[in-house]
């Protein structure tokens, strides 16, 4: 069964009933929410995603609820919930669904370490995948979510998970994070995509969500073996350019993207160079996101 | 800095991977993680095989120049310098000065 094979009222009563166990990748989250910002949200940004049987086993157990107390009737806030553990602060209820987002991210990145997790997204193309390590601002969702709507399969477009004895990425394919200018970027790209209602004064600024393909998430368990690994950088009004990444600057500049490499220890520092030894870097950086494409795509010696 | 130095690596405290000759090591105590320029990947390298008997500086220097490895004794002292002021690699005699 999938998001979209539920009814509107059934998905809220799930929500706010024993919850919805969603399977992203290899993890099974199981939801509850009363915020009908978060039902919509799931119906319309998770629609192909597979849910797991109720009684089945879910890897995390979260909520996203309404403060209690007086801010349920001034400036009601959203809270983000692990098991009865609040790692966040309360954020503005119109920004419930985003807070959602960060906390599956930060449940992920923060527990699962049988993965090498670096912040970044991953696309994949006849089974190779491509890297896009990047801190916040740097012009890596809007490239990911380009490059999927190019036809590229969209593994994740926040966390990079590395499976060391696998040598092999595993997707999420949920949806891509859209900051700031990239929303008109990409509303004008993809007409036909999905992207959220902007939730303006995030953290991260105006922030909407784009849906994955429906490609992307049937694929959403074959894993990628990692090919390339490219840095980008957006910078308004350059020209695109695009240079080789020894392995060795590679290395440290993955460690600075790095969400559980210290946590790891030595088995991060050998998963990693494991990573690098079977990759080619790059960097990229563009003011055009055509031109980008272009390039990256024939350096890469992809079509799509 | 004398060609009859001896030093040695401290393996047991350090990982290390080298791609062509530039080294990034792991530091198991601290879990700080250091990209060491070129030839510390040859340094170590040889450093490794010579294991806890060490080598001579003269010696390496030898052996980096019979390899094709850039055997310039400048860019090899601060290599070594470097490895030496983060704990990597030690005299086999006494302490590297830290």
């Amino acid at each position: 069964m999938r998001i979209r094979d539920l009814d509107a009222v059934v998905l809220r009563q799930r929500l706010a009933g024993p919850g919805l166990r969603l399977v992203t990748g290899p993890f099974v989250f199981n939801l509850r929410s009363r915020i009908p910002s978060v039902a919509s949200g799931l119906a319309q940004l998770y629609p192909d995603f597979e849910l797991e049987d109720p009684r089945g086993f879910a890897d995390y157990h979260v909520a996203v609820h309404l403060a209690g107390g007086v801010r349920r009737f001034v400036r009601r806030q959203a809270i983000f919930d692990f098991d009865g553990f609040h790692p966040f602060k309360p954020l503005p209820a119109a920004q419930a669904f985003a807070l959602l987002e960060w906390g599956m991210n930060w449940c992920i990145y923060a527990h699962a370490h049988e993965f090498l997790i670096v912040h970044g997204a991953v696309l994949e193309h006849d089974g190779e995948a491509l890297l896009l390590p990047a801190p916040p601002g740097s012009g890596k969702s809007t490239l990911a979510a380009a490059l999927m709507q190019r036809g590229w399969r969209l593994c994740s477009d926040e966390l990079t998970l590395y499976d060391p004895g696998a040598a092999a990425v595993r997707a999420l394919a949920r949806p891509v994070s859209l900051k700031n200018e990239s929303i008109r970027v990409m509303r004008e790209r993809a007409p036909d995509a999905y992207i959220s209602t902007p939730m303006a004064d995030t953290a991260k600024g105006t922030v909407a969500l784009m849906r994955p393909t429906a490609a992307s998430v049937e694929q959403v368990h074959r894993p990628a073996s990692p090919r390339w690994v490219v840095f980008p950088q957006y910078r308004a009004g350059t020209e695109t350019a695009l240079e080789a990444v020894a392995p060795a600057e590679m290395f440290m500049r993955l460690v600075q993207n790095e969400l559980n490499y210290s946590t790891l220890r030595e088995q991060g520092f050998r998963a990693l160079s494991g990573l690098v030894d079977g990759v080619e870097g790059f960097c990229i950086e563009y003011g055009d996101l055509d031109a980008a494409l272009e390039r990256l795509e024939a350096v890469l010696g992809v079509r799509v | 800095m004398s060609s009859d130095r001896l030093i040695r690596i401290r393996s047991n405290d350090f990982e290390w991977r080298s791609w062509r000759g530039t080294a990034v090591v792991y530091d198991l105590r601290s879990g700080d993680t250091h990209s060491i320029a070129y030839p510390s990947g040859h340094v170590l390298s040889a450093l490794h095989e010579a294991a806890s008997d060490g080598m001579p500086l003269g010696g390496l220097h030898e052996r980096l120049a019979c390899a094709g490895r850039t055997a310039d004794p400048g860019r090899l002292a601060e290599v070594i310098e470097a490895l030496c002021e983060l704990g990597i690699v030690e005299d086999a005699a006494a302490d590297c000065p830290s």
